[in-house]
């Protein structure tokens, strides 16, 4: 894919030229959004949100990381979004069963793992969720350069660009991240299968 | 031993780089003998390598659809289909208008240049062939001597006849009728200057009284026989004018005609409005879209 090409064109106003981009980002996109919102519903709000802007404000890009530029936007759409939440909170029709009742979706239940024992889908499940549960209990800036990082394999310059901070405050947050991920695991381990605790006899 | 949350943020930081491979060698060569010193820093340095590799193992979340976007979402309309192909027909044809301007313009120079050299050998010839029937009516004076005698307003018409470019061939083959209707005038005139008024004719158009008195006083005394060979002679030596030579002159003079204006400015004037015509269609299908 040449993707300056695609800019270049996608900047003159050819769709066909953006969505091709967009396909090959939109996973990584919705994934960042995911993180932020914690539910498929708003992740995928916000990741079409992201995109619209991106393609309106193409004209801003100057170059460099095209996906760097991309998933900043879906980072700042993402807080914009939790901030209006904050201001007005609400919730989503598609949280309640038909009698009024509020369902609880453990994030990352919906993921399945084809040709794995049932015991072992369980387990892994629960460590998911459990990572998942401390990933949201981190502070937002935490958790965005422990996803983008950690998850989603950026090296520190390349996190830098899309919280636009210097790399030094992606190297602070990180190891601050990465702690209290450590100690989040550590209280919820006694809820977890003792081959993923990460206490001293499984790690050493 | 160091529990690790008893670890400061400055240790957090060196493991947490220590573990991406983002640390410097200095800090790396801080880092390395504390680790061998100091076994709770190593135990959190594995704790931190296992979250680390926790993070990294959590599944991609499938997209619950395409995120691809539809002019409409983006409140776009694609344009229509032919507006690449009279974009690109209407700058062929500015670039086709372009080539032709400067093709004119060039060969314009050449003409005006070239033509100015004709008409002043014309006039020149013109001058030269006037005194010829004099001397054969045995007037004895050369040409030079009669536009010696001359006064200075003469010299001043055939100036400005070179000057406004108009070619004497035009107004020459009228010159003979003049001289014939002047015939009956009743003053004589030296012969020497009688052929020297053909000449003076010609600045008619300059309004040069003295001058057309000048040569109706003198054509007055030729006979007939030998106004008609001076005639014949100009007439023989100035070939009538041709085509562009008339175009030319009605160019220079002012006067237009359809007729008169050459292919290269007929083309000009042609592809010029076929580029205003594309454009104005390239710019009317950009705001048609589809």
């Amino acid at each position: 894919m040449d993707e300056e090409r695609l800019v270049r064109a996608a900047k003159s106003g050819d769709l066909d030229a953006f969505n091709r981009l967009v396909i090959e980002y939109q996973s990584r996109a919705y994934n960042l959004a995911y993180r932020f919102m914690s539910d498929p519903a708003s992740a995928a709000d916000v990741t079409q949100d992201a995109f619209i802007s991106a393609f309106r404000g193409l004209g801003r890009f100057r170059g460099g990381s095209f996906r760097s530029w991309l998933l900043r936007i879906v980072v700042n759409a993402c807080y914009d979004e939790l901030r209006r939440r904050k201001r007005r909170p609400e919730s989503s029709l598609d949280e309640f069963t038909d009698d009024g009742e509020r369902l609880f979706v453990e994030p990352g239940t919906s993921f399945s793992h084809e040709g794995k024992k049932p015991e072992q889908e369980v387990e892994r499940s629960e460590l998911r969720a459990a990572i998942e549960k401390c990933l949201d209990e981190l502070p937002r800036d935490f958790m965005t350069v422990a996803v983008l990082v950690d998850i989603q394999g950026f090296d520190y310059k390349e996190a830098a660009r899309v919280i636009g901070k210097p790399v030094g405050t992606v190297k602070s947050r990180l190891a601050r991240a990465r702690g209290r991920m450590r100690e989040c695991l550590n209280r919820r381990g006694e809820l977890l299968p003792s081959r993923f605790r990460l206490d001293d006899e499984t790690i050493r | 031993m160091k529990e690790y949350n008893q670890l400061s943020t400055r240790d957090l930081e060196l493991l947490s780089a220590y573990i991406d491979g983002e640390l410097s060698a200095r800090g790396l060569a801080r880092l390395l003998p504390r680790l061998d010193r100091e076994p709770g820093l190593k135990q959190a340095l594995e704790e931190m390598k296992a979250v680390v590799q926790q993070l990294g193992s959590l599944p991609e979340a499938p997209m619950p659809r395409s995120f691809t976007l539809t002019p409409d979402v983006v409140g776009i309309r694609s344009r229509h289909r032919a507006y690449p192909v009279f974009q690109f027909a209407t700058a062929l044809a500015a670039i086709a208008f372009v080539a032709l301007v400067g093709l004119d313009t060039v060969v314009g120079q050449f003409s005006v240049a070239s033509r100015g050299a004709v008409m002043s050998d014309v006039v020149q010839e013109a001058l030269v062939a006037a005194p010829q029937p004099e001397a054969e009516l045995g007037t004895g004076e050369t040409f030079a001597q009669a536009d010696d005698q001359r006064d200075g307003v003469d010299v001043l018409a055939e100036e400005e006849v070179a000057g406004a470019l108009v070619p004497p061939a035009l107004e020459a083959p009228g010159e003979p009728d003049e001289a014939l209707r002047s015939e009956a005038s009743p003053s004589p005139q030296p012969p020497a200057e009688k052929a020297v008024g053909g000449e003076t004719i010609i600045g008619e158009g300059a309004g040069e009284q003295p001058a057309v008195t000048y040569a109706d006083e003198h054509a007055a005394t030729l006979d007939a026989d030998s106004m008609n060979a001076v005639t014949e002679t100009q007439k023989s030596d100035i070939e009538p004018p041709g085509d562009a030579d008339l175009a030319f002159a009605q160019e220079t003079t002012g006067r237009w005609s359809p007729a008169s204006l050459p292919i290269l400015r007929l083309l000009e004037i042609g592809v010029g409005s076929l580029v205003l015509i594309l454009g104005g269609l390239t710019l009317w299908i950009r705001t048609k879209r589809i």
